[in-house]
């Protein structure tokens, strides 16, 4: 049966509705890149964002439309993922602030709401670019907008909104060029519309398929937590109106923590668990009625470090802001320093780089594993040092990195440092100076990113008439500064190819970082007519790792 | 007018030939290899000293004795000297300023001790500044003055080739910070009160000349007097004082190299710049 009123147990419906249909459609959704690269991962991003936004929404059928909202809201900024999961998550968090206090709204709070929702997602963009998600977002509020003012009730202006979407969808490669020349529709609109579209099926009472599965991966949510039950027995957890009061905070400080085991003894006191960290350091976060229970567990395991108890019906008023008493903590790592980093790379060899350079935290991910924003917040929690600096090393990473800025905890000053790869990280590194002044420093590291030119050696898996250059399937491709720039039929050649261009006379530098696939004397030899092509330069060769990209190449 | 001459130690890496012009009296810090003891600049030359490190002897050092000040300014004093100025290697890196102290004691003319809370041709540019006034016959009060002055203006960048001469003779100070790495990384450095401080990193040599240089563009302005010093690094050095000949206003330009004392704690194939506006 179609509702009238979005209430607060209805939104919780349309979260699970979005998060399963993006779920469902997420491989449709990764496969529209623009680059003839099998690393898109918008959709599973997307879905992953609003399953972190679902579960944080309670199972309280008490609650209001506005409790539900601020949850969700919540969640997402946490749980954001990629900059399509960023932008999302910005959008719910401007549709929780147009609800404001209400119980529920009809078709016209909706549409206003969703105005909100546009706005903010706008505002959250240092410099919004139309052809996007951003484009989809507004088709859907401009057009939910003017079917509020003819009269239209809730499930007309979720199926206007969600028409406007698709037309903004498909105008997306008219407004991006890059789009067009690919052959695809935005990404992240796709992404929206989805969401959109399972909306409405909850709003018209015709959903009723399950939840989004937990998350894969390492992420961290425990699967036994009710509050990821699949839907069959939504309604029934409901009924039993169990309500976690507090949000339970703390970081555990150890040897050899058993991550699983930690989650194992927590995930019967609540939900919303999270058990995310390393060996000697965990942090935990749960939603619970009995906190005292969640500390004493954490307490057998080590010690307790920045312990935060909150009462959620209170943080309901101020969801976004999380105060998780994150004073810098001196004995994290034995000493306080001025500067610290935090990088997020993938592939053992830049790890070990990384780290040797002076890196505190590493986050595994990149490419194809963007770390949430919840990820991000607690290596910067676990950094011993009151500033600190974000290397977020691939062009997805850095909105959740922005995000993650902004929510980390009081006490510490967050600084942002755009670098599109782990090779720029380095390049990065060289300027960092621990004891250093910030207001040096961080200018300094953005400045040496910018020195250095980075080309990605991979392999397309389709052929693209999107380049100057033509690109077969199979062939190998050298992706510099977002655009294809040389082509060859074996790594190599490409890595050869691009070098041609990028290395010149005023050259002092060429660094060859070979992927997971290539063997050590594949790279060496290509080292070798490195050297034999540019005498001038140093070359330098190391094992980074990474997947996908079989060569990462630096020029300085 | 007060006769004055000017008394420093083998850590202000001056080159000969401005010794013997200006006069000035250089007490040696003693070089140990093992059980052997050197006099730096003595009985040991910057060219035996980084052939012995290049096969692998290791060195330390040690200040002078009260003894050789005392020495060595009773003998200025039998020159004529009725005043003596005394610059040395920073008290925060060396006890040499505890034994020149010492010894202004046990002599009957005055003797004033400066600390120019630095080493290398930073001491010496001082100990020059301190000299040509005073062969000019300019008041020690006046002199004095204005040699704390250049010290405060003094700015100091090195590079070295490794850190491990500066770890392994306690003198890292807080450079420890940039000590290991996977990568061909050269630190560069600086002095902060007599401390060894890190800047930046840079990976490779020429890339690590090229940000000394443009360091020194960013901070350095007006007429500067300039001293390039160096350990094994003599194309690099020429290059590097040509430049800053080339795009700075420049009232002198030493170039030289570090002598044993200050090359055993920072190793071969440091290059280094200090200057100050005049």
């Amino acid at each position: 049966m179609a509702h009238r009123r979005l209430s607060g147990a209805l939104f919780r419906e349309v979260m699970a509705a979005g998060a399963a249909a993006l779920e469902r459609h997420k491989e449709e959704i990764n496969a529209l890149n623009v680059f003839p690269v099998p690393d898109g991962d918008t959709g599973t991003n997307m879905a992953l964002t609003v399953s972190a936004a679902f579960r944080e929404t309670g199972s309280d059928p008490q609650f209001s439309l506005a409790d539900v909202a601020q949850r969700a809201s919540r969640g997402a900024l946490f749980g954001a993922r990629g900059n399509s999961g960023v932008i999302l998550s910005q959008f719910l968090r401007g549709f929780a602030h147009g609800i404001g206090r209400q119980e529920s709204v009809d078709g016209r709070g909706l549409a206003a709401a969703l105005a909100q929702a546009t706005a903010t997602a706008y505002r959250a963009v240092i410099k919004p670019v139309e052809g996007t998600m951003l484009t989809v977002g507004k088709g859907a509020s401009d057009a939910a907008n003017r079917a509020a003012l003819g009269g239209a009730d809730l499930v007309e202006v979720l199926e206007a909104a969600v028409e406007g979407a698709r037309e903004a969808l498909a105008k997306t490669p008219k407004l991006l060029p890059i789009l067009a020349r690919a052959g695809v529709v935005d990404a992240g609109g796709q992404g929206l519309v989805r969401f959109l579209e399972g909306a409405l099926a909850a709003v018209r009472g015709e959903y009723r398929q399950a939840p989004p599965s937990p998350l894969p991966g390492k992420a961290i949510l425990a699967s036994e937590a009710p509050g990821s039950k699949p839907a069959d027995q939504f309604g029934a957890i409901a009924h039993e109106a169990v309500t976690f009061r507090y949000c339970t905070e703390f970081l555990v400080r150890g040897r050899h923590l058993p991550i699983e085991s930690i989650k194992a003894e927590l995930k019967d006191l609540g939900d919303s668990l999270l058990v995310v960290g390393d060996p000697e350091l965990v942090k935990v976060h749960v939603h619970t009625n009995n906190p005292g229970r969640a500390l004493e567990i954490g307490t057998r395991y080590g010690e307790l470090l920045n312990v935060s108890v909150s009462n959620m019906q209170e943080q309901n008023r101020h969801a976004a802001q999380r105060a998780l008493g994150a004073e810098p903590n001196p004995a994290a790592n034995g000493q306080l320093k001025r500067i610290g980093v935090v990088a997020v790379v993938q592939g053992e060899g830049w790890q070990q780089l990384l780290a040797s350079l002076g890196v505190d935290q590493l986050v595994s991910g990149g490419q194809t594993m963007n770390p949430s924003a919840a990820e991000l917040v607690t290596a910067i929690e676990a950094v011993p040092a009151k500033e600190v600096v974000v290397l977020p090393n691939n062009r997805n990473v850095v909105f959740a990195a922005r995000q993650a800025a902004e929510l980390a905890g009081p006490g510490r000053r967050v600084h942002v440092v755009a670098t599109r790869t782990a090779a720029d990280a380095v390049a990065a590194m060289m300027a960092y100076n621990p004891e250093g002044d910030p207001e040096d420093v961080v200018p300094g590291m953005e400045e040496s990113a910018k020195r250095v030119r980075i080309a990605e050696i991979t392999r397309a898996v389709r052929e693209s008439q999107a380049w100057e250059l033509p690109v077969q399937a199979g062939d190998f491709i050298a992706i510099v500064d977002g655009e294809v720039r040389a082509v060859g039929s074996t790594a190599e050649q490409a890595a050869l190819a691009i070098l041609r261009e990028m290395a010149g006379e005023d050259a002092t530098l060429i660094s060859v970082y070979y992927g997971d696939k290539v063997t050590p004397d594949a790279a060496k030899a290509l080292a070798h007519q490195v050297r034999e092509n540019w005498a001038h330069c140093e070359v330098e060769v190391y094992g980074g790792g990474q997947p996908v990209y079989a060569y990462v190449l630096s020029v300085e | 007018m007060e006769k004055i001459r000017v008394v420093t130690d083998s850590g202000a890496d001056i080159p000969e030939n401005l010794v013997q012009e200006l006069g000035i009296r250089v007490v040696p810090l003693t070089i140990h290899f093992g059980a052997e003891e050197r006099q730096d600049g003595v009985d040991l030359s910057p060219e035996e000293f980084y052939r012995r490190l290049a096969a692998g002897e290791m060195s330390h050092t040690s200040q002078p004795s009260p003894a050789q000040f005392e020495t060595a300014y009773r003998e200025l004093v039998e020159e004529g000297a009725e005043v003596i100025i005394s610059c040395h290697l920073s008290s925060t890196l060396s006890g040499t300023m505890q034994s020149a102290q010492l010894a202004a004691r046990a002599v009957d003319v005055p003797v004033r001790v400066v600390d120019t809370r630095s080493a290398s041709r930073r001491v010496g540019l001082v100990a020059i500044e301190a000299a040509r006034p005073a062969r000019a016959g300019e008041p020690v009060s006046a002199i004095v003055q204005r040699l704390e002055s250049i010290i405060a203006r003094q700015r100091v960048l090195f590079m070295v080739d490794t850190l491990e001469y500066l770890q392994r003779n306690g003198r890292i100070g807080k450079a420890q910070a940039f000590v290991g790495g996977l990568l061909n990384i050269k630190p560069i450095l600086t002095l902060e009160d007599g401390v060894v401080a890190p800047l930046e990193r840079a990976r490779g040599r020429a890339r690590a000349v090229a940000r000394l240089f443009e360091r020194m563009a960013q901070t350095a302005a007006g007429k500067l007097r300039v001293a390039v010093m160096h350990s094994q690094a003599d194309q690099e050095a020429a290059g590097l004082a040509e430049r800053i000949r080339s795009r700075f206003d420049v009232a002198e330009v030493i170039t030289g190299l570090l002598g044993p004392t200050i090359g055993t704690h920072v190793g071969p194939g440091t290059l280094g710049v200090v200057y100050h506006s005049v």
